[in-house]
Order: structure tokens, then sequence, then C-alpha cells
């Protein structure tokens, strides 16, 4: 079983403060500052190449950053025997040694980390594996991988959870078995980490959000704020179809830019619906339509990742 | 401040030992693939050699070629270990081959990220590691002259190999020299493997240089063999050669293995774990 962690503090689990790497020319994190509280689910969001995988390997000691400074548990991330004995990871794609059994695999990190193998019977439960544990790695499903590499991450029992794209492979089931895992760590008091492109499981499962683009911030804070500060979109649509370019026009003399859409035009970042209402009156026009949209979190995440810089 | 709460299930241990107990955990089938190879390799070689043996007649001169390398081979004090001696070279190809295969999968499979975030202390990791890689060549070697020796002292009865010099203690400081030179062998591809990070170029560089690549040296420099790691290791192997002393050759390739060593623990502990 895992064990009950103290209630989640103010303090901080990690630290990262102007993090760069560049591997030659490539800058792969950009100058990133983030602060990841104490217990409690964090998504680390970014498209393909937005440096997640770096960052989390400079978190665990696998990579030296070019500049800037982190810490972990309040240890530096450049003496990782400092706090790692307190982290369990799972990084991209699960690995193991293909031939030999889970039990066996497990059995050979767990003596690694100097952990007693009792340990080992204990996470193989907790991720539904027990009765396929002597299956070698390599006759695994993408999804039993993925559940041995999260039963590796908890061999330590951590206090911090780093897992990269951990719902992979998984069937419908089982995300929704990981997703209720995750949740009831974080609410343990661990501070889990999950990088993921599954954004209804990361908005369904975390309590912040860190979303990087090219390496640099693009948004740090909780899941709500982001939705709450971005569901500003209004669209509006004339009666007469006719007459859509007409009030593009007088929107936008009136400092309002407004996107076409078919027959309907959609103004983001509006505040007060109701003057946009007021400025087709004005100009005669009667709307048919005018909503706010909601917005989930893919729509902010494309449209943060999209455009932000 | 964060605070550390008890673990129950983590031990106090020795981190060398424990990641030499995990390696050896996940080493069975190398170990047992490597006994096998040279097993094998070392007993089609003592049973050519004991079986091409002619009858040596007085005043005649040795016939040319393997048959006699052998017959003068058996003759010595450590001749039971004949066939392991005449193979050293192979078996010294299959300990590179075993720790370059050993030490590169974890780069292509991609566990040495797990590793390392359970032993993140590199250079403990990787004492560990190599302390199971030579458990598992000593292991090999010592099956394979188990082997050697058998067959030795069996065929030893039904051929005209001549015996009376044999001694146990010329045996047994023969057996060292092979353990040893197995071991450098084993670091060398280590070494390679740590630097290349792929099995498949490691063994290939590391075979194309021991056998291809010092011997065309060899047409260049005719010392090559007294001053190379593939020469010295025949001589230590041999207790010493016409061109270089025994201790001499010990001395040299201690020399190598500092250098090996050396080179594999920088580039282990400093590189960027992106595989």
């Amino acid at each position: 079983m895992l064990g009950s962690m103290p209630h989640a503090s103010a303090s901080t689990a990690i630290t990262i403060s102007g993090l760069t790497k560049r591997f030659g020319s490539l800058t792969a994190v950009d100058d990133l500052t983030v602060d990841i509280p104490t217990g409690g689910v964090v998504g680390l969001l970014g498209p393909n190449g937005a440096g997640k995988s770096t960052v989390i390997r400079m978190l665990l000691g696998l990579i030296r950053p070019t500049s800037g400074s982190g810490t972990v548990l309040d240890h530096p991330i450049t003496n990782p025997e400092a706090f790692l004995p307190r982290v369990g990871a799972l990084i991209e794609a699960p690995t193991m040694y293909p031939k030999l059994s889970a039990e066996r695999n497990l059995r050979s990190l767990a003596r690694l980390a100097g952990v007693s193998d009792g340990r080992v019977a204990e996470v193989l439960h907790i991720v539904g594996l027990t009765g396929r544990e002597q299956d070698p790695f390599g006759d695994y499903s993408l999804g039993m991988k993925q559940r041995l590499g999260i039963a590796a991450a908890l061999l330590r029992d951590p206090e911090v959870l780093v897992l990269d794209e951990p719902t992979n492979g998984l069937d419908p089931a089982g995300i929704v078995e990981i997703r209720d895992l995750l949740v009831s760590l974080g609410r343990q008091g661990r501070t889990v980490v999950v990088s993921s492109h599954l954004l209804a499981e990361i908005q369904a499962a975390c309590d912040r959000l860190v979303i990087i683009k090219r390496g640099r911030l693009v948004f740090e804070g909780p899941i709500h704020e982001l939705l709450t500060h971005t569901t500003d979109a209004v669209r509006l649509a004339p009666e007469h179809a006719g007459e859509r370019d007409h009030l593009a026009q007088i929107l936008s003399e009136a400092g309002v830019r407004a996107v076409p859409d078919g027959e309907e035009l959609v103004v983001d970042g509006c505040q007060e619906p109701a003057a946009l209402n007021r400025l087709a009156a004005d100009a005669g026009i009667v709307l048919r339509e005018l909503h706010r949209e909601h917005q989930d979190l893919e729509d902010v995440f494309l449209r943060l990742t999209t455009t932000a810089a | 401040m964060n605070r550390q709460r008890s673990r129950p299930h983590l031990q106090k241990e020795n981190p060398v030992f424990a990641s030499f107990r995990s390696e050896l955990l996940r080493f069975r089938t190398t170990a047992r693939t490597g006994a096998i190879a040279m097993s094998t390799l070392v007993a089609l070689v003592t049973i050519f050699a004991f079986t091409g043996v002619e009858p040596r007649q007085e005043g005649s001169r040795p016939a040319p070629g393997a048959a006699t390398d052998a017959s003068s081979l058996l003759a010595e004090a450590d001749g039971v270990l004949g066939g392991l001696i005449l193979a050293s070279s192979m078996v010294g190809i299959i300990a590179l081959a075993l720790t370059a295969l050993s030490v590169a999968r974890d780069f292509e499979l991609g566990t040495i990220r797990v590793l390392l975030v359970n032993q993140p202390n590199r250079l403990r990791f990787l004492a560990g590691k190599l302390a199971a890689l030579s458990a598992v060549v000593v292991a090999s070697v010592a099956a394979a002259a188990i082997v050697a020796g058998v067959l030795g002292l069996g065929l030893s009865g039904s051929t005209d190999a001549d015996t009376s010099a044999w001694s146990a203690s010329a045996t047994l400081a023969t057996y060292a020299n092979l353990t040893i030179a197995a071991l450098l062998w084993g670091l060398f591809g280590a070494a390679i493997a740590v630097v290349a990070r792929s099995a498949s170029t490691a063994i290939t560089a590391g075979v194309a240089y021991f056998l291809v690549g010092e011997n065309l040296l060899g047409l260049v420099w005719d010392d090559a063999g007294d001053w190379l790691p593939s020469g010295l290791l025949d001589a230590l192997v041999s207790g010493g050669s016409p061109g270089v002393a025994y201790l001499t050759a010990a001395a040299l390739l201690l020399g190598y293995a500092v250098v090996a060593t050396a080179t594999l623990s920088t580039v282990f502990a400093r590189r960027d774990i992106t595989d």
C-alpha cells in the first residue's frame, strides 16, 4: 500500500529558475522559470518538441542545464543524489529488459534503489499487474508496459512523482484507473508532475498546469484560472448574412477585432458581449445570435501553443 | 521545508554492492551465453590440438603448421590448458563482445534512464555494473578452463602428447593470466561501448581494431606487438614473449587499463543521457 503523506504545505516541491538547455544551435529549453507547489497533480503540456522531456530529464539529473538553476525537494538539481531517493519517474516510453519477467525487472530496480523485494509485489498490485508478473516484459502490451513503468516509479514510495505520458497506450478503463491513481497520490500530499498529450485527461486529473512552447513558458497556474481567463470568445451573427462584413467594419472602427467564421463573427478577448450588441444595434443591425463560447483545455492549449510567442 | 518521512521498505546497503546485485540479477543469461560460447570454442580448439599431435621421432624436425605448434604447447608445464591458450584471443573477443553488448544495450533500450534515476551516482552504478560483468567474465573463463582441463586430461592419455612437464602451479598461473587478460578485454569492450552507445558499433570497432588494426600496424611497425594492447595480452597469457617480458607487458597493460577506466568513467559520468 502507499503510505499517507503529510498534508500538503505551502512549500514548493520543484523550483525552476531561468533554466536553459542548448544542444548545439538548438535551444530546447529557454530561460524557463516555474514553481511547482508541494502536493497535487501538475500537468506539463506542450506540443511535440516543446522541451517537456528535456525539462523532465534536467529535473532528474540526466541532462545538465546549460544555464539557470532549479531545486527538487529543496536540493539543487545538480545534486540528484540528494533528492532522487524521494522521487519516482517514468521517462518517455517505459523501458526494461524484454526477456526478463516484469517481476525480475522490478526486483533488479528495487535492488538498485535499495528497496526491499517485498515492495515489488505491492507496486505490482497497485498498478493491477498481479498475476502477470512472471510474463516477460517483451510480451507485454503497451498498456501493461506503461503500468509496469508506473510501478517502477512507485517503488520508493516517492514524495515527488514525474510521469511522462503515463496513459499512453492504455485502454479507456486503464486511463481512468491511472487517472484515479494519480489523483489519489496527489490528494495524499505527493507532488505528481505528469506530461500528456491527452488534454482531457490532464483536465480531469490536474490541479495546475505548466504549458511550454519551444522551451518557453506560456502559462503556469491553476487549471481553473486558465479556463476562466480564456473563456472569453464571443460569437455573434447578424440576422441577415449579408450584413456580416458591415458589422465587422463597425466593430473594427470601435477597436474590436472580429474574425469571420461562415456567416458569423468571432471576437476573442471580449469581456462585455453587451457592448457588441449595443454597437450592432446603433448601426441598425439586428443580431440573431450572440453568445459566449465555452472553451475546453484543448481549445485553450491549441490557441496558446499556436499563437503565443 | 519538505519533510522526509520514514520508508520501512528502504534498505541500507552499499550503493556499489546494490548495483552489483541488481546487475547480477539481469546477467544470468549473459553469463550462460558467455560460458557456453567460450567453452564450446575451447572444446573445439582443444580437440583439434590434441588430435592433431603427431609422434615426434628422435632427431626429426617438427612438422610445420598448427599441429606442431599445438604439440609444443601441450608439452609445456601448463599444457593441460593448451586449448584455452590457443583460443585466448578469441576468448578475449568473446569477453569484449559480452561487456560491450551489456553496456551498450542500456543505451539502445533506454534502460539507462531508469537505472540512473534509481542510482543517480553514476560512478557507483558503473562500479557495480563492471563488477557484475567481471564476475560474468571470470565465471565464463572458469567454465572454459574446466572444459579445457577435463578434455586435456582425457585426451592426453589417448594421444601422443608429451605430458611429462605438466604442473599444477604453472597451470594455475596461466589460468590466472588468462582470467586477467579476459577481464582486460572486457574492460576495453565496456570503454568502447560507453563511447559508442551502440552494441554493434562497439563490437565491430573492438574486433576490427584488436584483430585487424593491430596486425596492420604490425606491417609498418615491427615492434607493434610489444607495445599495443592485443600483442601485450598475448604476451601476458604466454608469460612473456621474445619481444616483451612478462612484467613489462603487465605494467603496460595496467597503463592501458587506467586509460580505459578513466575514459569510461569520465564519459559515463559527464555525458547527458539523451537516449
